[in-house]
C-alpha cells in the first residue's frame, strides 16, 4: 500500500525533475519562467511534506484540544517564505522579460545575441 | 558595545529611509555613513571575537525556537572588508553611477546586498542561511541589470535563471537535512549527519555545494558570471567580484566543512577547484574585452582560494584568507579603473585603449600596480599570498596537491601574459595626450584599493596573530 506520503515524495521530486528538464530544454523565456515555477512548486510540496503525518492535526493551541499528534509546522512556516520569496523572483524575472522583448522584438531565448547556455 | 545585529538592521534601516527621503545628498551620506559606521562596529568586536565567538540572541529568543546567530573571528573579518570595500565603492559610485532619478534605488539596493552579506557570516541557521543567499541573488539580479542594455538585460536574466536552478537544489538540501535533524541549527544538522546513513548525507553536501556554488562561482556552474560581472556597472562588478563572490565561497566552504562533515568533500572541491583555475586563466587568455578577462581572472582566482581552504591544512585555510583579502583589493580597484577605461574611451575592447597610459598616467599606473599584485610579482602583497598558496600545498603533498600547484603556477603565467598584453597597449605610442583623468573621489578609491594590494605585505606580522582564529572559524560552528 503506497502512503499518502509517498505519493507526495514521488510528485514533488517529479515536479521539480519536470521543472528544471522546461528551463534547460525550453527556448522561450516564458516558459523558463513557468519551468522554474514548477519546480518550486515541487520543491514547496517536498517542504509540506516533510512535516506530514498520517491523520495528524492543526497544531494550533486551543482549550480542550490535545496537544498531540501535531503535524511538525516548521515546514509550513518555510513554504510560506520560500513562496514569497518565488513570487519575488518569478516578478522581477518577468520584468526583465518585458525589458528584453521591447530591447528584441522576441523572446526566443535563441534569437537574443547571448543567450545562449 | 553595540550588539551585531546592527549589522543586519543598519543597511536595510538605510536602504528603506533614503528611499523614503529620496535625495542624492542624503542617499549618498546614508550608505557612506552606514558601512563606514559597521566596520568601526567590526573592528570593535574582533578583538572579543579572537578570544571567542560571539553569540548573538535576536528579540531574547534562544537557540531552541529562535534563529542561532553569531559572530565569530572569521564573521567579523569578512564583515569589516566587506563593510570598508563598499565605503570605498560607494565614494567610488558617487562619480561613476550618472545622475539621475534612479540614482538613489541603486544606492538603496547597495544597501540591502550589504545586508545579506552581512547576514550571511552572521547566521548559523541554514533555511536563514537560504533567506540571505536570495537577498544576496536578488540585489545581484537588480544590480546586474542597472545599466538596462541588451547585453546586461541578458547577463542578468541568465544569471537570474542559474541562481534560481541553485536556490531549488539549495531548497532540496535544506529538505533533507531538516528530515534527518528536525532542525534548522546548523549545529544540530551536523550532529544529526553523524550517525545519518552516508549516502544521503552525501546527497545533501552535493545538492547543497551546486545550490550556493552558483553563487559562489564554484566552477561547473559559474556561467553567468563572466557575462555578469562584465555587463554590470563596473562599480558593481567590483561589489560582485570584490567581495560577493568570496563571501559566498566562504560560507559555503564553512558550511560544506563543518555541517556536512560527516563526508570528507574535500578531494572533490580541490578537483573543483583546480578545474577552476584552468578553465578561468585558459578563458581569460582568449579574452579581447578587459572587464570579461578580469571576470574570468576571477573565476580562476577563486578556484586558488577554494583549493587553498581545502588543502584540509590550517596553513592551506590561513594562506587561502589572505589571498582573499588580496584579490579583494586587487581585483576591486581593477575594476574600478576598468570602469574608467570605458568611460572615457566608449569601448570594453582592450585594443581601444592604445596610448590611454598618456592620458590617465595616474589611474594607469595603478591598474598596473593592481594587476601586477594580482599575479603574484614579488614585493606586492600578491606574491606573499600567492607563495603560501603554494607553500601550504607542497606541505600537504599528494598527487592532487602537486597537481594544483601545477596548475596554479602556469595559471600565473597565462595571468601575466594577457595582464601584461594589458599593460603595454595602455603604454603604447598615444593618438593624443590629452588628460583624462578619473574623477577624484572614484581615484581616492582606487587608489585606496591599491593601497592595500601594495602595502598588504606590511599587514602580514600583525595579521598572523589573527589570522589564526580567523581562519578556525571555518572548521568550527560557534
Amino acid at each position: 500500500m503506497i502512503s499518502t506520503a509517498q505519493i507526495l515524495y514521488g510528485t514533488s521530486f517529479a515536479l521539480i525533475i519536470i521543472g528544471l528538464y522546461a528551463v534547460l530544454s525550453q527556448r522561450n523565456l516564458i516558459r523558463i519562467v513557468i519551468g522554474l515555477n514548477v519546480a518550486d512548486v515541487g520543491i514547496n510540496i517536498l517542504l509540506v511534506t516533510l512535516g506530514y503525518i498520517e491523520g495528524g492535526r492543526v497544531p494550533i493551541f486551543a482549550p480542550g484540544q490535545p496537544t498531540t499528534n501535531w503535524v511538525d509546522p516548521v515546514p509550513a512556516a518555510l513554504v510560506l517564505t520560500a513562496i514569497v520569496i518565488g513570487f519575488g523572483v518569478t516578478a522581477l524575472m518577468l520584468t526583465l522579460v518585458m525589458r528584453l522583448y521591447a530591447k528584441y522584438g522576441t523572446i526566443d531565448a535563441s534569437r537574443i545575441r547571448g543567450l545562449k547556455w | 558595545m553595540v550588539s551585531p545585529m546592527l549589522f543586519i538592521i543598519a543597511p536595510l534601516a538605510a536602504a528603506f529611509l533614503m528611499i523614503f527621503i529620496n535625495r542624492r545628498g542624503a542617499a549618498l551620506a546614508l550608505s557612506l555613513l552606514t558601512p563606514a559606521g559597521l566596520a568601526i562596529l567590526g573592528v570593535s568586536w574582533l578583538p572579543a571575537t579572537l578570544v571567542r565567538a560571539q553569540p548573538i540572541v535576536v528579540a531574547s529568543i534562544k537557540a531552541p525556537l529562535g534563529i542561532p546567530l553569531s559572530l565569530d573571528a572569521l564573521g567579523a573579518g569578512m564583515a569589516i572588508l566587506v563593510a570598508v570595500s563598499s565605503v570605498l565603492i560607494v565614494l567610488y559610485s558617487s562619480s561613476y553611477i550618472h545622475r539621475g532619478h534612479h540614482e538613489v534605488r541603486y544606492y538603496a539596493v547597495v544597501m540591502i546586498l550589504l545586508t545579506s552579506a552581512f547576514g550571511l557570516v552572521l547566521t548559523r541557521d541554514i533555511f536563514n542561511l537560504f533567506v540571505f543567499f536570495e537577498i544576496l541573488c536578488i540585489s545581484s539580479y537588480i544590480l546586474v541589470s542597472w545599466e538596462q542594455s541588451g547585453a546586461a538585460l541578458e547577463a542578468s536574466f541568465k544569471y537570474m535563471v542559474l541562481g534560481s536552478i541553485g536556490s531549488t537544489f539549495l531548497l532540496v538540501s535544506i529538505a533533507l537535512a531538516y528530515k534527518a535533524a528536525g532542525s534548522l541549527a546548523m549545529a544540530d544538522i551536523a550532529v544529526a549527519f553523524d550517525s545519518a546513513p552516508r549516502g544521503y548525507v552525501i546527497m545533501a553536501a552535493v545538492t547543497f555545494l551546486f545550490g550556493v556554488g552558483v553563487e559562489a562561482a564554484i566552477f561547473p556552474v559559474n556561467s553567468w558570471l563572466p557575462d555578469a560581472h562584465s555587463s554590470a556597472p563596473s562599480s558593481i562588478s567590483a561589489i560582485l567580484s570584490g567581495f560577493v563572490i568570496e563571501l559566498a565561497l566562504v560560507v559555503t566552504f564553512r558550511v560544506l566543512n563543518t555541517v556536512f562533515a560527516a563526508v570528507d568533500v574535500l578531494p572533490l572541491l580541490q578537483i573543483i577547484a583546480i578545474a577552476g583555475v584552468l578553465v578561468g586563466e585558459f578563458s581569460a587568455f582568449g579574452q579581447k574585452d578587459l572587464k570579461r578577462m578580469l571576470a574570468y581572472s576571477s573565476i580562476s582566482q577563486i578556484g586558488i582560494m577554494l583549493f587553498a581552504l581545502s588543502l584540509g591544512s590550517t596553513a592551506g585555510a590561513q594562506a587561502g584568507l589572505s589571498h582573499l583579502l588580496m584579490h579583494a583589493g586587487a581585483k576591486s580597484a581593477l575594476f574600478l579603473i576598468a570602469g574608467y577605461f570605458i568611460l572615457r574611451t566608449g569601448s570594453r575592447l582592450i585594443d581601444d585603449y592604445t596610448g590611454l597610459g598618456y592620458r590617465m598616467p595616474v589611474s594607469a599606473a595603478l591598474f598596473g600596480l593592481a594587476a601586477l599584485s594580482l599575479v603574484g610579482a614579488p614585493p606586492l602583497f600578491g606574491f606573499f599570498t600567492k607563495f603560501q598558496i603554494l607553500a601550504a600545498a607542497a606541505a600537504t603533498g599528494g598527487g592532487l596537491a602537486w597537481f594544483g600547484i601545477a596548475s596554479i603556477l602556469s595559471g600565473t603565467v597565462l595571468e601575466a601574459v594577457y595582464l601584461f598584453r594589458v599593460i603595454r597597449v595602455l603604454f603604447a605610442q598615444p593618438a593624443e595626450r590629452s588628460r583624462v583623468e578619473m574623477d577624484l573621489p572614484a581615484l581616492v578609491s582606487v587608489a585606496l584599493f591599491t593601497a592595500l594590494v601594495v602595502f598588504g605585505a606590511l599587514l602580514l606580522p600583525s595579521l598572523s596573530s589573527m589570522i589564526g582564529p580567523i581562519a578556525d572559524g571555518l572548521a568550527t560552528l560557534h
